[in-house]
């Protein structure tokens, strides 16, 4: 039985795939996109989170940990130092600090997941794996999945499609729903963003369509960095030149959620833009639709 | 110079005849009243009088039957001085009366009843009242029915008489409305309003001594009888009034009527009226006339009446659609029961499927057969916290010291979880028992001394038996008794079991010290109590708990007969005396501090404590046993208004009530979020831990998300609103 590493598993997702569904997030990814959103997903293994909202002080986690201090009235933590282990969560009144990230077996999440089972039943929902990336952990997705197809529920990915050729086809064995995110249609602009080029994520794409897959494509919008008119005449001469290849296409605007996180983390977030404003996505709509692409917006 | 009777009928009518019984001078009153009393119309023109004088001095309340105010009274004496010594001679009489109902409890009941452990039977309650018996049938219907039933009764024939003239008193009310009518018109300058009175002066020309013959006549007789009953609760508005509904070619008459008749409910503070439902073989229940209602309280977006839904196996998709449209408005209507789980229960309880699928609401939500029953409510409500604190201080009153319960043992003393939850359940039992024995010492009094005719008239049994709605004489007449703070006291019971017990990380006397010092320098055995695995998360060790001492509760229960001639049931609905409760409880293992005044909301969590989404908690929920509950068993689910404006939104909230109530869920209810809520999550995260929102692609917990985020969501609602 394959373990992996959860950060979440979060329940009653209803904009993740068809129905009422549970997202499982998976922690690791191979992309470094400067606008993540889920920051704390980006390494594979446990990370700790402190929030010094919640902090008051109290000093109780310096009697466990050698790693902290408190410098001009802030709780300092030497990151480096930090192995994760944990007593500072066990100490705290005030829930400031989070070890996040917990070894699961397929199994066991499983169980989690399926505990909302009647719920898939009247909403046609099921399980969604998302992250983080799936692909980072394709042995442990393939096997959870292929136990949710045991257990009769609907089963999605979330995936930046850059995972091996092999994970891809196993998932597509199963009956897997993909929602498949182009971050960026130009492969160099994508490099510079995301730290890879896109090259293979569009192989992946056209095996997917290829085989007839049910694909949900999910476009990242943010401000400035993939938003050009010509970047989004590109992608749309991309949609259409596969129209009915796949089953719809949804815009997400950038939002700032993952600020917060990073500093929890210990980041210091390198993308800083307000929340995707509503003229900038009525922008995105209908150069989108001047192009002719119906086009979604996720919520 | 006015006589007594246009001073004060009720008074008059009720005094005039000394040597007559007190019920059968209840319905001389009302006589002298229905001949006195001004004839209102409200703002809307509806018929609006009731039964009391424009002094105060005295009227006949749906709830508490004919009554009188000394004070009122005196004011009178004073403005009439020829009728002084009469006044003050019924005074007198009147304190006679009031000393002979007065009720002598015992020291330990009044004790419980002032700490907050059980509150009963304090006044009359709601009822349901078959309104359709006087539309499509018609007062002289109901004149037939006594004829038919008053020589079997010889003994109470000053019961029939008391109902006789309470049926005169509507009818001589429907001839002064026709009478008011035909006057106003002649008076009325706009048209429109003109046209209206005409055509009501026309209807009481029929209604209600005979059957209706459109929606204006029915609406007519409906509200006559409504305003008497004190504006209280219609039931199954959409069945009775269907077929004059049929009848009436006109939709805009209808929709005219529909729209006076939500400002109406709106301006009285109205109950509750049910629509939809099934019949005894499944089939829907639901007309066009249930679907005009909810399009009406979408576009009024009133709070009131509290609308009831009712589904079942056989709700049509269209039905679902126009609830899910409904609630997107933000109203938090319609609340949903489910007939698949309301019926078998009533049925459990010996309802026949021909009476249990009739079944509606009144007041807030207590389950009453329409024009069937008196069910009680609410006859008492059991604080199961203050239970809980009972057996942590062996019958003691924490927040007085007093001992006022019974002693089950020193909790230090006991070697076992085991043993320390039989405490607790005996606690509840002594404190359940002592409610519902308080609950039938007002049965009876009311039984006696409070006389229902009106709600005799119109409740199937009363006059087939020869008996007073109040004294047994309905079909059914269960008694209700209410569970509070259940969570709250899951929740110490299995922190005590897995903390004190399983992992002995503390010992019972620490807890106790520590409770008692309201976890002052007990820090961190508060966070870890306050921590531990809550109700509401879809967790089985704690969900078991709850579930079983709640279970032990209804069977407790059941034991207990009603004194009108039934059985106590449970249920559970907060109301705004749960945040009293909580204050008047001391600090709990479950992290609750002194005086708090947080408890469970109904069935659900305790605010703020379950933290796995609207899934787990219905989950959690589901472990009761909803089959025992024929009081009402609340549950409620907050969530984002942004979520109802989708489709995909609306879709997941109806599947979700479908998985529900397919898994023996009774009663759903939802509130869709205001900004006033979000602003207080900001200030108190710790009581608003389960409020979700939208944030970017997905749903998040408000109270996890940064400051400034929170303020980009308060912001982004506000405009939604």
């Amino acid at each position: 039985m394959k373990t992996g590493i959860v950060f979440n598993i979060q329940k009653f997702c209803i904009h993740d795939g068809d129905g009422i569904r549970t997202c499982v997030f998976l922690k690791g990814c191979p992309l470094k996109c400067v606008w993540c959103h889920n920051p704390e997903s980006l390494e594979k293994p446990q990370s700790l989170s402190f929030d010094k909202q919640k902090c008051s002080l109290c000093g109780r986690c310096l009697k466990v940990c050698s790693a902290r201090a408190i410098e001009n009235g802030i709780l300092k933590i030497k990151r480096e130092k930090c192995t994760k282990c944990g007593k500072c969560a066990e100490v705290c009144l005030n829930d400031a600090n989070e070890i996040i990230g917990k070894e699961m077996t397929a199994i066991e999440v499983l169980n989690e997941v399926m505990k909302d089972k009647m719920f898939y039943d009247t909403s046609g929902g099921g399980i969604t794996v998302t992250g983080g990336e799936p692909s980072y952990q394709a042995g442990f997705t393939s096997e959870l999945l292929s136990l949710a197809k045991d257990a009769e529920i609907s089963l999605a990915i979330e995936t930046c499609g850059i995972g091996s050729r092999e994970f891809y086809r196993e998932c597509a064995g199963l009956g897997t729903t993909f929602l498949f995110d182009i971050k960026c249609i130009d492969s160099v602009r994508h490099k510079e963003l995301t730290g890879a080029d896109n090259s293979r994520i569009m192989s992946n794409l056209q095996y997917l369509m290829d085989r007839g897959a049910d694909i949900i494509i999910r476009l990242p919008m943010i401000p400035d960095c993939n938003d050009s008119d010509e970047e989004i005449a590109m992608l749309a001469s991309f949609l259409n030149a596969n129209k009915g290849r796949y089953r719809y296409v949804e815009i997400m605007p950038y939002h700032t959620l993952g600020t917060g996180k990073s500093q929890k983390i210990g980041k210091t977030p390198t993308y800083i833009h307000d929340n995707a404003s509503d003229e900038e996505i009525s922008r995105w709509v209908s150069l989108f639709n001047s192009h002719n692409i119906d086009i979604r917006v996720s919520k | 110079m006015k006589n007594l009777a246009q001073i004060d009928p009720f008074l008059y009518g009720y005094f005039e005849n000394e040597a007559l019984e007190h019920g059968e001078r209840v319905g001389l009153a009302l006589l002298c009243a229905s001949k006195n009393l001004p004839i209102k119309f409200s703002r809307q023109l509806l018929p609006e009088t009731t039964f009391v004088t424009e002094s105060g001095s005295s009227g006949y309340s749906p709830s508490e039957g004919l009554w009188f105010s000394d004070e009122n009274i005196l004011k009178l004496a004073e403005e009439c001085p020829e009728h002084k010594e009469t006044l003050k001679k019924y005074i007198q009489e009147i304190n006679i009366l009031r000393n002979k109902s007065k009720l002598l409890n015992s020291e330990i009941t009044d004790a419980l009843n002032d700490s907050g452990a059980h509150w009963g039977g304090g006044w009359g309650g709601h009822s349901n009242p078959d309104y359709g018996r006087i539309i499509n049938f018609g007062t002289d219907n109901i004149r037939t029915i006594i004829a038919e039933n008053r020589d079997r009764h010889p003994d109470e024939a000053w019961f029939y008489r008391s109902c006789s003239y309470t049926l005169d008193a509507i009818d001589i009310l429907g001839e002064r409305y026709h009478e008011e009518a035909l006057g106003r018109a002649e008076e009325c300058e706009s048209e429109q309003d003109k046209a209206f009175y005409l055509r009501m002066a026309k209807a009481f020309h029929t209604v209600p001594k005979k059957p209706a013959y459109d929606f204006t006549s029915a609406m007519c007789s409906f509200m006559l009888i409504f305003a008497l009953d004190g504006s209280d609760s219609p039931g199954r508005f959409d069945q009775y009034m269907y077929p004059a509904y049929s009848k009436t070619e006109s939709k805009e008459e209808i929709i005219d009527l529909l729209s006076r008749l939500w400002d109406y409910f709106h301006d009285h503070r109205s109950w509750n009226l049910c629509i939809s439902g099934s019949d005894e073989s499944w089939n829907d229940e639901s007309n066009e006339l249930t679907y005009d209602i909810l399009e009406m309280v979408r576009k009024k977006g009133y709070n009131t009446p509290n609308l009831t839904c009712r589904v079942h196996r056989n709700t049509p998709d269209k039905l679902w659609n126009a609830i899910a449209d409904t609630l997107a408005t933000g109203t938090g209507l319609p609340a949903l029961y489910n007939d698949d789980v309301v019926c078998v229960a009533l049925e459990k309880i010996g309802i026949p499927p021909e009476d249990s699928h009739d079944y509606c609401m009144n007041g807030c939500n207590q389950i009453d057969i329409l024009g069937k029953s008196h069910m009680g409510l609410e006859d008492g409500e059991v604080v199961f916290t203050k239970c809980l604190e009972f057996t942590l201080h062996n019958g003691v009153d924490a927040m007085t010291g007093k001992k006022i319960s019974i002693e089950t043992g020193d909790p230090v003393t006991f070697t076992t979880y085991e043993r320390f939850e039989k405490a607790f359940l005996d606690q509840l039992e002594f404190v359940t028992y002592n409610s519902c024995s308080s609950a039938n010492r007002y049965q009876q009094m009311r039984g006696v001394f409070e006389p229902h005719p009106l709600r005799s008239c119109l409740i199937a049994g009363c006059l087939e038996k020869g008996r007073d709605y109040r004294n047994g004489g309905p079909l059914y007449n269960h008694g209700q008794i209410l569970a509070e703070g259940i969570a709250d006291t899951g929740d110490s019971l299995y922190a005590i079991k897995k903390l004190v017990y399983d992992e002995k990380k503390y010992t019972m006397e620490e807890l106790i010290v520590a409770l008692n010092k309201n976890f002052e320098g007990y820090e961190k055995l508060h966070h870890n109590f306050r921590n531990c695995e809550k109700f509401g998360n879809d967790i089985e060790a704690v969900d078991d708990i709850t579930a079983r001492v709640l279970n032990r509760f209804f069977t407790v229960l059941k034991r207990n007969n009603t004194y009108r001639g039934g059985v106590f049931t449970g249920g559970c609905s907060t109301f705004n005396r749960a945040a009293d409760y909580g204050r008047q409880t001391a600090a709990l293992p479950n992290g609750k501090l002194k005086g708090e005044p947080l408890l469970a909301d109904s069935i659900a969590a305790t605010p703020g404590r379950d933290t796995h989404g609207p899934t787990a908690q219905i989950k959690s929920v589901l472990k009761f046993n909803h089959f025992d509950a024929c009081s009402g068993f609340v549950f409620q689910n907050k969530f984002e208004k942004k979520m109802f404006g989708s489709e995909k939104g609306k879709a997941s909230f109806i599947a979700l009530a479908k998985a529900y109530f397919a898994n023996g869920g009774q009663q759903y209810t939802v509130t869709v979020v205001s900004p006033d809520d979000l602003l207080q999550a900001k200030e108190h995260p710790e009581n608003h831990r389960n409020l979700i929102v939208r944030v970017g692609g997905y749903s998040d917990y408000f109270v996890e998300l940064d400051a400034e985020l929170q303020d980009n969501v308060i912001e982004r609602t506000f405009i939604d609103v």
